[in-house]
Formats: C-alpha cells, structure tokens, sequence
C-alpha cells in the first residue's frame, strides 16, 4: 500500500513537472515588436515548435506600386508574391529550458536571407533574439519586446 | 554507392494521390493573416494501402495542383490571399503553395505551387501538420471552415512483373 501512494505520488510530482515546463515553453507565445518597430511578430505553436509571423506592419504597402508588400525577394521565384504580412519569418524553434529556444531560423525579407537563430527570453516581456552564419560567435541579436493585444485570434 | 545506384535507378511508376481536406480557422478571427490546421498521413497512408504500395517503396511525392473550395463564409472578397504548408517532426517547415491576390470569389481558384519544395520527407513521417493560411479583408466574430483540394504525383518502386 505504501509503494503505491509512493509511486502515486512520483508519478503526479512527474506530470506536474511537465506541465511546468509546456507552461515555461508557450511562454514565449504572444506578439512581439523588434527594436526597429517596423514590424510586430505573433509567435505561436504549431505542433511541438514555435513559430512567427509578420501580424502588422509600419509601412504595408510598397511605395511604387501601393498594394501590400509582397516577399519580392524570396529565392524561391514561386513563392514571392506571398503577402509579407502573415508571412512566418520565425520557423521551428523548439524550447530548450531555461527560457532557450533554438534549432530554429529567422528570415530577413530585406534581402531573402535566412539565417540560423536562437531566442532567449531574459524576462517574460523581453526577447534577445540572435541570428548568425555558422556559428553563434558570429551573428546579431536584437532585443524584442512582447505587445498586449485585443483577445481575438 | 552501388546499392544506392540499384535502388535509386530502379524502373519507377507512378500516381496520382487526390485529397480534400477541411481547415477550420477558429473565430474570432482579425482582418489579415489566419490559419488553420489539418493533416492528411492517413489518408496518403490508406491510399498507398489501396494501390498496393509499401511506403519504403515510395521514391518522390510532388504537390503538382492546389485548389480552394467551398467556404463556410461564401462572402465575395472576405479572401485576399492564401498559402499552404507543411510541418512535422524533425523537418523544416515548407511552405508548399500561394495565391496572392485571390479572385474575388476564392471558390475554384489554384494556388500557384512551388517547384522547389521537397516534401518527399514529410509523407515518411507517421503524421504531419498542413497548414491553410487565408488573409482576409475583415474581421469575422465567427468560425471560418475552408476546403482544400490537393493533388500529389507519387513516384513508387515499379512492382515486379
């Protein structure tokens, strides 16, 4: 009788854990703004990563044509008249601990590049994000801060 | 390097895997980008079954048609843009599909396919997320279903005559 509320117990100490650390994880859901302000990015999980798109933009529209921006530099010929707002510039990050998050890559529509990336959140409104070629040593980070928005989806 | 010369030049067959998927947008949903989510390894799965076809037997799967269909909101222009992806295990997530603008009734429109994705893995994977996102021109309190037709050409391991 002992051994089993002995395991009971493990096992709910166990499932508590795991939660804590799902709940750590989607912290990192939300919308966010980089520290240019240009754009607002909304994180969301999509199956077991994290992902984030372009949800607003200063300026929408191209100022030649004046229709909404479009991913006129995507390497891919096929894909460049995707909007760029709702566009996913942050792809499969997957939660590390400790507010890390990495295996992921960022996409900078300036120039079609895509670089490796990592996320670390320094505090539950602040992002450091950091994008690099090769290794981490070399690469930018830029601080974003999180938005509170309206409860639609 | 010869064993993968045997396989890889081994004679090939090939068909055509044809599925309509819902996607479900849940509302309240914003003017501009929204998504929705479906999957459809169980339906490539019983195809396969169907044909015949072990799934190690399967060389390339290529996204060749996308067609939007039937909305749950048959509003003209509520649809600006859409595209589709794929996501699932290990793999990066490839956006497979777009159509930027949508005409304004998106019943019947094609999406444009991208030539350059290589999806081949994802339909290895026991399940895999495909993903619908529609840019709409307004707000909406309610749900929004979408239906998605999709068509792969499957590239298979000639069977023995």
């Amino acid at each position: 009788m002992k051994t089993a509320r002995f395991i009971i117990a493990l096992l709910t100490l166990a499932l508590g854990a795991s939660n804590a650390i799902a709940q750590d994880a989607d912290q990192l859901v939300g919308v966010w703004e980089p520290s240019h302000g240009k754009a607002r990015v909304k994180i969301e999980k999509i199956g077991e990563k994290y992902y984030g798109k372009i949800v607003w933009l200063k300026e929408p529209n191209d100022e030649t044509t004046g229709e909404p921006k479009t991913d006129k530099n995507n390497p891919d010929p096929a894909l460049r008249e995707n909007k760029l707002r709702g566009y996913r510039i942050l792809k499969d990050f997957t939660f590390k601990g400790e507010g890390e998050y990495a295996d992921g890559t960022i996409y900078d529509p300036e120039n079609g590049n895509t670089y490796s990336c990592t996320i670390k959140m320094t505090d539950e409104n602040t992002l450091d994000i950091r994008g690099y070629i090769g290794v981490s040593a070399f690469g930018r980070t830029d601080v974003w801060k999180r938005l509170s928005i309206p409860s639609k989806k | 390097m010869a064993a993968v010369c045997l396989y890889s030049c081994a004679p090939s067959e090939s068909g055509v895997f044809t599925v309509k998927k819902s996607f479900l947008l849940e509302g309240p949903l914003f003017e501009g980008p929204n998504s929705g989510q479906s999957s459809l390894a169980d339906e490539f799965t019983a195809w396969l079954t169907d044909q015949g076809i072990a799934a190690e037997e399967v060389k390339e799967v290529k996204l060749v048609e996308v067609t939007l269909g039937a909305l749950s909101n048959p509003s003209d222009g509520l649809v600006t843009d859409a595209g589709l992806t794929f996501a699932g295990g290990d793999l990066e997530m490839t956006q497979v599909a777009v159509l930027n603008p949508v005409p304004s009734s998106a019943e019947g429109a094609k999406l444009k396919t991208s030539a350059e994705a290589n999806i081949t893995s994802f339909f290895g994977l026991e399940a895999f997320i495909v993903l619908l996102d529609l840019g709409l021109a307004q707000d909406l309190d309610d749900n929004l279903e979408a239906t998605v037709e999709m068509k792969f050409e499957v590239t298979y391991k000639a069977k023995a005559s």
